[in-house]
């Protein structure tokens, strides 16, 4: 087997707590997952005080969230000895050993959960003692967590060296805990701002507008939305504000201060605008006739695509904007050749035109996604204009890629049942494609598979194996070769790779190692582009032939 | 008043809203979720954000 030892590669560029900081990502990544994957919602509406308890842990952990963030602040704002020692790279080694543990403990906390988050029969038959042993599963991963980071002495000398800031981080943190409560009858204020707004953009448009304040109901005769708390615009501003903060952080030497930080009130109030806008357009499409568009693709993705146009748009004026840049040099007219495609561009194109264009047709969609052909255009579009740089990689023909490919077919085929209740449930397809001619049906059908089996596997191969496998080992990644393994890569791109398929995020992570072992053995990307390839196609084979659409869809 | 006294009380402005609304935005918590923070599309929506900040800046970079 072919393996790059990461010794044999200049590190220059990577810090010496890259690993402990991997850690902690890891570990958000795991909260993220579980609050997706689990809502405590049901626990509140069951009778039992053990439910309520449960229920309420939710509560719990952003308090915790809370206090660690603010004691982190106030040791980063008191320049501490901990931060020096972050920076110089005095730190206890990685225990390994408790991340096995972590791990076990993790599986154990997901399975319990599912029978007490799900009320399941064997919760309700024994409340105290589900919720003792979930709370058991939750202390334990977050314990053995902790114990890889470092040993027991290392965590209370932490503590005691960093008590001020502890105190302040308990004391300040759950201030901001509590405060969080008075700010949520914001959310109704803003609200009825946001229905007076749109009331006003109604009537610059239609001539007879339905208004019901106190059902904050508003649209036309022919199509109206309930503007409830949620669409009030507060969650974009929340967004574009933690996205500007950590961009104006990252980014702070190459930005003219204080004048960028006038980004922060113009973003708020652009999306917030920007949301109403989001309204008026939903109410427009119901009112011309599309109301399953509206309420369905349209509802749940105008709001990313506001998002992230308004987000690009303000990193193209913090990088060419002369107000906001320190440096911004004038735009050359002229570019080399040889200089016109950057690496970055090269391996993250497909996988960027593809997202956006299936967020852009998710958005014209009701249910089901008529215009998939146009990803499948969009993305061939731009494979062919990186062709000669892809042309350059390795692609030859192997049974090793293959074999790994079907090993991801049985992956899927064995953990779907149990990540999903009714995997073959998804009756959409069939209904859609008898409503239309056979050879109209037959012709999506084929994009699709076209889709799912070629270019869908190339864009991901070349933006999760190619770029970011080995982003996360060095800044400059080109300059590393192609299935260059270090365990965080490895794990983290996986995981990340796992969670662009939502619920599914179990069979996406190891199907993700497997293309990352396919690749690593040759150090060509065409072998996790052929691994991807074969079991995306063995599972559009398999639909097609026991009518099990859900593996496919 | 000069433009750097405007800015600079422009920037303390900017931190204070900052101040306010991240705890508010954050950790509020409310019981009400937008339908687009679902699993897929959130992930879909994080990653062309990211993909399109890492291109332009390696292309605002490049050139």
């Amino acid at each position: 087997m072919k393996a790059y030892r990461l010794s044999a590669v200049a590190r220059p560029d990577l810090p010496p707590y890259a690993p402990h900081v991997s850690l902690v990502f890891l570990l958000v990544l795991e909260m993220f997952g579980l609050s997706m994957a689990f809502d405590t919602q049901r626990l509140t509406d069951n009778p039992s005080s053990w439910a309520h308890v449960a229920g309420s842990s939710p509560q719990l952990v952003r308090l915790a969230i809370a206090m660690a963030c603010v004691t982190v602040l106030f040791a980063i704002a008191r320049q501490s000895a901990v931060v020096a020692r972050l920076s110089s790279g005095e730190l206890e080694p990685i225990r390994a050993r408790y991340l096995g543990v972590h791990a076990v403990c993790l599986l154990l906390f997901v399975a319990i959960s599912q029978v007490v988050v799900g009320v399941q029969p064997a919760f309700v038959n024994h409340p105290a003692l589900w919720t003792l042993a979930w709370a058991g599963g939750g202390v334990s991963s977050l314990g053995a967590w902790a114990l890889a980071l470092g040993p027991v002495g290392s965590w209370l000398s932490l503590v005691r060296s960093q008590r001020a800031s502890a105190i302040a981080g308990v004391v300040v943190g759950t201030l901001v805990w509590a405060s969080g409560f008075a700010t949520e009858r914001l959310w109704v204020a803003l609200a009825r701002v946001t229905f007076a707004v749109v009331g006003w953009m109604l009537h610059l448009i239609y001539p007879v507008v339905r208004s019901d304040p106190s059902r904050m109901l508003i649209g036309t005769p022919h199509f109206a939305a309930v503007i409830t708390p949620q669409c009030s615009g507060y969650e974009g501003i929340g967004l574009i504000t933690v996205f500007l903060s950590v961009y104006l952080w990252l980014f702070r030497r190459e930005l003219r201060f204080p004048g960028a930080l006038l980004l922060l009130p113009i973003g708020a109030a652009v999306i917030w605008i920007a949301n109403a806008m989001r309204i008026v357009a939903l109410i427009a499409v119901g009112t011309a006739g599309w109301k399953a568009i509206a309420q369905g693709g349209f509802h749940s993705q105008a709001g990313w695509i506001t998002f992230n146009a308004i987000a690009l748009t303000f990193v193209a004026l913090m990088v060419r904007g002369r107000y906001f840049a320190a440096n911004a040099s004038p735009r050359s007219r002229t570019v080399p050749a040889a200089r016109r495609h950057d690496a970055t561009t090269v391996f993250l194109a497909p996988f960027f035109a593809l997202s956006a264009t299936a967020m852009l047709t998710g958005a014209l969609s009701s249910g089901f996604d008529w215009l998939y052909p146009v990803r499948l255009v969009v993305a061939a579009a731009v494979i062919w204009m990186f062709k000669r740089q892809y042309a350059a990689l390795t692609w030859k023909w192997s049974w090793w890629p293959l074999a790994i490919g079907f090993a991801g077919f049985l992956v899927w085929l064995t953990l779907l049942p149990l990540v999903t209740p009714t995997p073959a449930a998804n009756t959409t397809w069939p209904i859609a494609l008898r409503s239309i001619p056979w050879y109209w049906a037959a012709a999506w059908l084929l994009a699709r598979a076209i889709g799912y089996v070629v270019t869908a596997p190339l864009a991901e191969e070349l933006a999760f194996r190619g770029f970011l496998a080995r982003r996360l080992v060095r800044t400059d990644f080109d300059a590393l070769p192609i299935g260059v393994f270090t365990w965080v890569s490895f794990v983290a791109s996986s995981v990340i790779f796992g969670a662009f398929h939502g619920r599914l995020w179990l069979p996406g992570t190891i199907a993700g190692m497997l293309f990352a072992l396919a690749i690593q053995r040759r150090g060509a990307l065409g072998d996790g582009v052929q691994a991807h390839a074969t079991t995306n196609g063995l599972l559009a084979l398999y639909a097609c032939l026991t009518g099990q659409w859900g593996l496919w869809s | 008043m000069r433009s750097g006294q405007w800015l600079a009380g422009a920037g303390v402005w900017a931190v204070v809203l900052i101040a306010v609304s991240l705890p508010a935005v954050l950790v509020a918590s409310p019981a009400v979720t937008a339908p687009e923070l679902d699993g897929t599309s959130l992930t879909t929506g994080l990653g062309v954000l990211a993909a399109g900040v890492l291109i332009f800046r390696a292309r605002a970079r490049r050139n």
